[in-house]
């Protein structure tokens, strides 16, 4: 593969990667967030493809192949168990509303570039000048978590979080060590599904899904 | 086997047992395993602090390490775990779970706390960022099932607060791994070595850049987030009172401890590459705060195992403080407040547990005259307080007074006044509701009826009581190993 090819790829991947975490913010159905989850986590997935390609590094590709089937199948799988198949299907109670979001992620990504600008003058290379899309995507992921009340919600936007940081560390480094990175992928299907299984309490404990019901143990 | 090994057997261990309980479930047999594989955690401390004393440094490949300050985390870990181990089995007896569900069971119970020693051992022994944070993520994943295991919905909401602050910060803490990688291999590390602590150290000299300024301001807020640091410490009052009583005597007298350990290896960096004061100005100001916000909270607190969490707040706080201060003599006395405040709080969590099975309640007013329903209890809880507000003979007095003579040294003035003020008003809240528990009158219709405690839990109290005195009154021994461990950061007395 050609410098060329690999960068038009890899921006657009990149590109397709903080269009899908975009649209999140603006989806209010919760299946359709999940579902634009999964895009997101195949765009992650061809991130790590494309440079193992183009490293012709065997490991990177393999490690692609396990983001594939944990952040793409096995987490927005186990997040769809946590919201109801019966009832409110919908982020029908936001702190922020849907217009106001959009505005908010437009301000985000432009904040990301300044941000971001001293560690891409450190090593200037194509790959590392996309680094301000990674960031972008985190500080939405962020933005959601702070703003959601739907336990669903929260969950996808820390599994949009995570991915996030593994679409920086491949514009970065091409991935962290592999024993690292396979560590911290356990660790977020671990956290996921334990998550899942204390919304499940809360649930058939409070009969809520919002975060807001959760006051029991203020001060 | 080389005594290297041992720092991979004793990460390993504690999983075999929890996959040993998951298939011949608790019983007497996987019960001694459980205490065997803390045992080992002991054992090892030993060898790695004999070992350090001789200038070795003990490596596994390049993943684990083992010097004093890793002996001395050992240590505590182990003492602490077979504290909480023993204390389970009076627990689980008083509150078998839903038996037909793994995570309310008591087989789930244990294999849980296997898990979790698995994954503070890992953190302490880890020698690589990456596997460090795969450690204390691991610490969180384990502990939700522990936390809510009451199957209460105050539990669960408890444990889900716990699992998104402390999950959200330690993944920025990942993201700071990321960054500092990036700027290592930028600055000629090798990708092999450039998440290694003690090459990383080695090597800081040539990483002043703002990609490593970016990286550690991002893992000092990811691992703060895990010591229950301002602002970031919301989650630990609600957890530590919430969980099971040996849950958060691991929870509160190690894991914040450990987490804390973290942050000291992570100063270390800071120190050699872009400079102590940006790191310390910023841990300083989270420390103090951590105080304050503690005291006040103390004041007004009306449930006895908040009270103590808060306590752990504050002892956190101080932690911090000693860190940012980054002396000779702060990182010797914050060594001493690990430990001390580690047994400790392992002491007083554990009898609030009795106190709790009991009375069947957590608020202040409701314990009353438990110097005389249980003269035993109540000297335990006396003994573990005194500890914790750092009276001498204990070792939290030695804590204290070195890390306040750290902040004399370094003209950290104002800041010694704020925490001595903070600390003061902590004391007194502490020793207010303390005397009010212990000899209180007992209101009118408030139960009377004296405390029960089984012998051997009365023994296992007794002997982590009389470690705790003896700590504080060998002060040879114990300023030997603290200086070690304080050497082992590279700052020496």
């Amino acid at each position: 593969m050609s410098v060329g090819s690999f960068t038009s790829l890899f921006y657009f991947d990149i590109g397709a990667f903080l269009f899908f975490t975009m649209a999140i913010a603006w989806r209010k159905s919760l299946f359709g967030q999940v579902r634009l989850l999964r895009a997101n986590a195949i765009a992650l997935f061809l991130l790590g493809l494309l440079s193992g390609i183009y490293a012709k590094d065997a490991a990177l590709i393999g490690l692609s192949i396990v983001i594939l089937l944990v952040r793409a199948y096995g987490i927005p799988t186990i997040i769809a168990r946590a919201i109801p198949h019966s009832g409110d299907q919908w982020e029908s109670t936001r702190v922020v509303n849907t217009t106001a979001s959009i505005l908010i992620v437009a301000a985000i990504t432009a904040f990301a570039y300044i941000l971001t600008e001293p560690l891409v003058a450190l090593n200037p290379t194509k790959r590392i000048a996309s680094l301000p899309v990674g960031v972008s995507a985190l500080l939405i992921a962020v933005f959601l978590i702070v703003t959601r009340r739907r336990i669903a919600t929260q969950l996808i936007a820390f599994a949009l979080f995570d991915n996030a940081i593994s679409a920086c560390a491949f514009v970065l480094t091409e991935g962290v060590p592999l024993v690292v990175e396979s560590g911290a992928l356990l660790d977020v299907l671990l956290l996921i599904f334990v998550l899942v299984a204390l919304a499940s309490n809360m649930r058939s404990q409070t009969q809520s899904m919002d975060i807001a019901e959760l006051r029991e143990l203020h001060e | 086997m080389n005594a290297s090994d041992l720092l991979g057997l004793i990460v390993l261990l504690p999983i075999l047992v929890s996959v040993a309980l998951y298939f011949f479930g608790w019983n007497g047999a996987t019960q001694k395993m459980e205490v065997v594989s803390v045992l080992a955690i002991g054992v090892a401390s030993v060898v790695i602090y004999l070992d350090s004393r001789h200038g070795k440094l003990l490596q596994f490949h390049n993943l684990l390490s083992g010097d004093a300050l890793t002996a001395i985390l050992l240590g505590l870990t182990c003492v602490v775990s077979t504290m909480a181990i023993l204390a389970s089995r009076e627990y689980l007896e008083r509150h078998p779970g839903d038996q037909t569900k793994l995570v309310q069971s008591n087989k789930g119970y244990a294999m849980a706390m296997q898990i979790f020693i698995a994954a503070m051992t890992l953190a302490v022994v880890s020698d690589n960022l990456g596997l460090t944070w795969v450690g204390i993520e691991a610490t969180t994943i384990s502990t939700a099932f522990l936390v809510a295991h009451k199957a209460t919905t105050k539990a669960s909401e408890a444990a889900w607060k716990y699992v998104i602050i402390c999950s959200f910060g330690i993944t920025i803490a990942f993201f700071g791994t990321v960054i500092l990688y990036f700027s290592a291999i930028n600055s000629g590390m090798s990708p092999a070595n450039a998440l290694v602590i003690h090459d990383l150290v080695k090597n800081a000299s040539h990483m002043r850049n703002n990609a490593t300024t970016l990286g550690l301001g991002l893992l000092l807020i990811g691992y703060a987030t895990k010591v229950g640091l301002f602002p970031f410490h919301t989650w630990l009052a609600d957890a530590h009172s919430q969980a099971p009583a040996p849950v958060s005597a691991l929870m509160s007298g190690v894991l914040l401890s450990v987490a804390g350990g973290v942050l000291l290896r992570i100063s270390e960096i800071s120190r050699l590459s872009i400079g102590h004061k940006v790191f310390s100005d910023v841990l300083m100001t989270m420390g103090v705060a951590t105080i304050v916000i503690a005291a006040m909270l103390l004041v007004r607190q009306k449930d006895y195992k908040r009270l103590y969490a808060y306590s752990s707040l504050e002892n956190m706080g101080l932690i911090a403080v000693g860190i940012a201060v980054g002396s000779k003599i702060a990182i010797y006395g914050l060594i001493i407040q690990i430990v001390g405040h580690g047994i400790s709080k392992g002491i007083v969590f554990i009898t609030t547990g009795h106190i709790y099975d009991e009375l069947g309640d957590t608020s202040i007013d409701s314990l009353r005259s438990l110097s005389h329903r249980s003269p035993i209890l109540a000297t335990f809880a006396i003994i573990g307080t005194v500890g914790i507000l750092g009276f001498p003979p204990f070792l939290l007095f030695g804590g204290e007074t070195s890390i306040a003579f750290g902040l004399i040294r370094s003209h950290d003035i104002i800041a010694l006044i704020i925490v001595a003020g903070a600390l003061l008003i902590a004391a007194i809240s502490i020793y207010r509701h303390g005397i009010a528990m212990l000899f209180g009158p007992v209101g009118p219709g408030q139960d009377t009826r004296p405390f029960s405690i089984k012998t051997r839990a009365t023994l296992m109290l007794f002997g982590a009581s009389l470690l705790s005195l003896l700590l504080g009154i060998d002060g040879p021994n114990v300023t030997t190993i603290a200086r070690a461990g304080a050497n082992a950061i590279g700052v020496s007395l």
